[in-house]
């Protein structure tokens, strides 16, 4: 009985764990949509209209009341039509359209080093780089990050986790960025640092990422403030990276399901979303991220740095189109990704990848209908919230990491159970 | 922990993780089937051809009488997934090699349809099949399941309870009489080793069984002025087919408790049992009936475990 549960498998991510970063050149994509509910709470309220002319990085819509975020253009250009548009999942969201006029005219840069009066005042000009970019949890789940990073009690932070596990199979797009950018990485945490004077960072990866693991030691050794940052490699289980799951794994907290993590003095965050705050107070930017397009059923898989707006589908043919047109496309990782119905649909700060599965490693074994449950007990012995999936009971605690489904030999849909319960509730 | 490797999700079901274990319902019955190889082999070149016609009517009889009732009932076909085949072949390697061909034919379907089918399937059986329906032919043919004592002569029990030594090194190999899949320690044992290699079992309903049951044959023995040995133990264990109980027919999921603390709680009252009814019973029935009466302990423990402090909680 191991402590922490979960599931070895095949991460597959050969594919792409050495792919040197591919810049996508932003200027072949001739529209760009920015969709205003990407975030969690509510959606943005567009204050630009139709035939305006706006520069990159400038707001485009503005958080709306309560939990929301900025949505900020990443191109310059006219404003095409403000109009719902599909996104990936194949729903539609009220979206603002930009035409690329291909020169990438930036709103120059309010937020550089300066001298600041005390430290709060600092303090309070990180938060507002970060919510005038619109910087929103790019490790899935699309927080407002200015929110997350104004707890009630900033003192009282004591860990703040840069969260580089990537668990999903396939996907190594924070891999790449920790590989090749560290040291934005660790000034996106020392401004973090900033904020909690309390706290001490710990940069979470997986014990196979051994680039990025001496990447990011490195960068800590040639940085001034290796003293409040540590690096913890965890051995490769799914889903290390779960947030609630990986405070306890580091810090041995216990955040349940109904308590925020901030309320137990610890602050997750995805190694994108802080490198974006270094983007953001540095260079007022908040513009772009890696996608991993990755998988069997594509031609080239890498890792690409996108600017958020880009199509999909411009994204996939620059990667070399899709092997047939049977392969199924998953955005976000295979285990806790949406299939992508509408290709068409834009990057968002929350793509972290593609993956592309061709239909020839669909196991055809003749019982791919879910059959009865046999009461193996799998499910039980793997979940790493100490669930029992197999009753398909209400819980708060489901965190839909999709180990149940994944180990049930009768093929039960013991996931998507838990997750319409949840959703239901 | 499982290691795996992955298979892609049918992608005509939208749902969530796209990737799943190649290990299925089929995968898992076929390598019980393959663990339960050894002791038919062995069964067959001891008893001779007689034992694989009494496999082969089992096989027949469970598996025809599955896919009869589907067809009749019109339910869903469900031979594929090899658990009347598992069924049938642990039933056979239960029988003693003197049965007349009509009990293995109506043990079969016993098993299949009254104790598996008509309480709801795959996964609603609340017996064991194998077992219930081995008991069964004990009840409705009594002398016949017994006849390998009269004929063939004492099984090393009965020379244990009269205060003998039995054969230890014959017991292991199996060259003793008793029914034809239970007798050889060292072919159960390859295909329980297989078993926990290939992860289908795991080893707390073994360990709890055989530890309980120990503890209570030496307090009997100790009670009753019964000399222990090392023999001794290693006699009850290897006799009776009750590594053949602790190892097969004991660790079905179906008729298991899911969870960890369960199994070993069962694993204690089968242990338990099978000693009381060893030694307080005439015949060496008494591994099936204790692991019968732990199975029907299960749906009261789990229905202990599901009870809930408040909605949403477990």
């Amino acid at each position: 009985m191991a402590a922490y549960r979960g599931i070895r498998i095949d991460i597959r991510k050969k594919l792409t764990e050495n792919s040197r970063i591919t810049v996508y050149d932003y200027s072949k994509s001739l529209e760009y949509v920015y969709p205003t509910g990407t975030h969690i709470g509510a959606p943005a309220v567009p204050v630009v209209k139709p035939g305006q002319y706006v520069r990159t990085g400038e707001v485009i819509a503005s958080a709306g009341n309560g939990v929301s975020a900025n949505v900020c253009t990443c191109v310059s250009g006219t404003v095409k039509c403000i109009e719902p548009r599909k996104v990936l999942s194949g729903g539609s969201s009220m979206s603002v359209v930009i035409e690329n006029d291909g020169k990438d005219v930036c709103i120059g840069n309010k937020y550089t080093r300066r001298s600041y009066v005390d430290s709060a005042q600092k303090k309070e000009s990180i938060i507002n780089a970060i919510k005038n970019t619109g910087i929103i949890g790019m490790g899935g789940a699309g927080f407002p990050a200015h929110i997350k990073y104004t707890p009630k009690d900033s003192n009282c932070i004591r860990y703040i986790i840069a969260n580089g596990i990537e668990c999903e199979p396939y996907i190594t797009s924070d891999a790449a960025l920790l590989t090749e950018e560290p040291d934005k990485i660790i000034g996106g945490i020392m401004l973090l640092l900033e904020l909690f004077g309390n706290a001490e960072a710990v940069i979470a990866m997986e014990d196979h990422n051994i680039r990025a693991i001496q990447a990011v030691n490195n960068a800590i050794h040639n940085s001034e403030s290796s003293k409040r940052i540590s690096v913890k490699v965890l051995d490769t289980i799914y889903p290390n990276g779960a947030e609630k799951k990986l405070i306890r794994r580091i810090t041995g907290i216990n955040v349940k399901a109904s308590e925020l993590p901030s309320e137990k003095g610890c602050i997750v965050s995805n190694v994108h979303t802080i490198k974006s705050v270094y983007d953001a107070v540095y260079n007022n930017m908040n513009i772009e991220r890696i996608v991993t397009v990755t998988g069997e059923g594509i031609y080239n898989p890498g890792n690409y740095r996108v600017r958020y707006g880009t199509s999909v589908a411009d994204i996939i043919a620059y990667a070399g189109g899709l092997r047939d047109n049977k392969v199924v496309m998953i955005a976000g990782g295979p285990m806790m990704g949406t299939k992508v119905e509408d290709i068409n649909g834009p990057v968002t700060p929350v793509l972290s990848g593609i993956v592309c599965l061709p239909q020839s490693i669909v196991y055809d074994g003749g019982n791919a209908a879910s059959s009865n449950c046999i009461r193996c007990g799998r499910c039980i012995e793997v979940c790493p919230c100490r669930l029992k999936p197999l009753w398909e009971e209400h819980s708060t605690e489901c965190i839909g990491c999709g180990c149940c489904s994944y180990v049930c030999p009768a093929g039960r849909e013991l996931t998507m159970s838990m997750r319409k319960i949840l959703n239901a509730e | 922990m499982i290691r795996d490797v992955n298979r892609a999700y049918n992608s005509e079901c939208s749902y969530a993780p796209y990737l799943r274990t190649r290990t299925d319902t089929q995968s898992i019955m076929t390598d019980v089937c393959i663990a339960l190889i050894p002791s038919s082999l062995f069964g067959i070149y001891y008893y001779g051809f007689r034992a694989f016609i009494i496999i082969i009517i089992t096989v027949a009889a469970c598996v025809g009488s599955e896919l009869l009732y589907e067809m009749l009932l019109r339910k869903k076909i469900t031979i594929q997934d090899r658990s009347a085949l598992v069924t049938g072949l642990m039933l056979a390697l239960c029988l003693p090699v003197s049965v007349p061909y009509v009990m293995p034919l109506l043990g079969g379907v016993f098993a299949i349809i009254v104790v598996k089918q008509l309480y709801g399937g795959l996964g609603r059986n609340i017996m064991n099949p194998a077992l219930a329906a081995r008991c069964f032919l004990h009840i409705s043919f009594a002398g016949y399941m017994d006849s390998v004592d009269a004929v063939t002569g004492a099984t090393p029990l009965a020379v244990l309870k009269n205060g003998g030594n039995p054969p230890l090194g014959r017991m292991f190999l199996g060259l003793i009489p008793g029914t034809i899949g239970e007798t050889s320690v060292m072919a159960i044992m390859i295909g329980a080793v297989y078993l926990v290699y290939k992860k289908i079992i795991t080893l707390e309903i073994p360990l709890a069984y055989i530890t309980s049951f120990l503890i209570c044959i030496v307090i009997y023995s100790l009670i009753s002025g019964q000399t222990i040995s090392i023999d001794y133990c290693m006699a009850h264990i290897f006799g009776g087919g009750l590594l053949f109980g602790v190892f097969f027919m004991s660790t079905d999921y179906v008729t298991s408790p899911v969870t960890f603390a369960g199994r070993c709680v069962y694993g204690i009252i089968a242990g338990v049992l099978t000693a009381l009814f060893r030694v307080a019973g005439p015949g060496a029935e008494g591994v099936s009936y204790a692991i019968l009466c732990a199975d029907m302990t299960v749906p009261l423990m789990e229905l202990m475990m599901t009870r809930r402090k408040e909605y949403g909680k477990i």
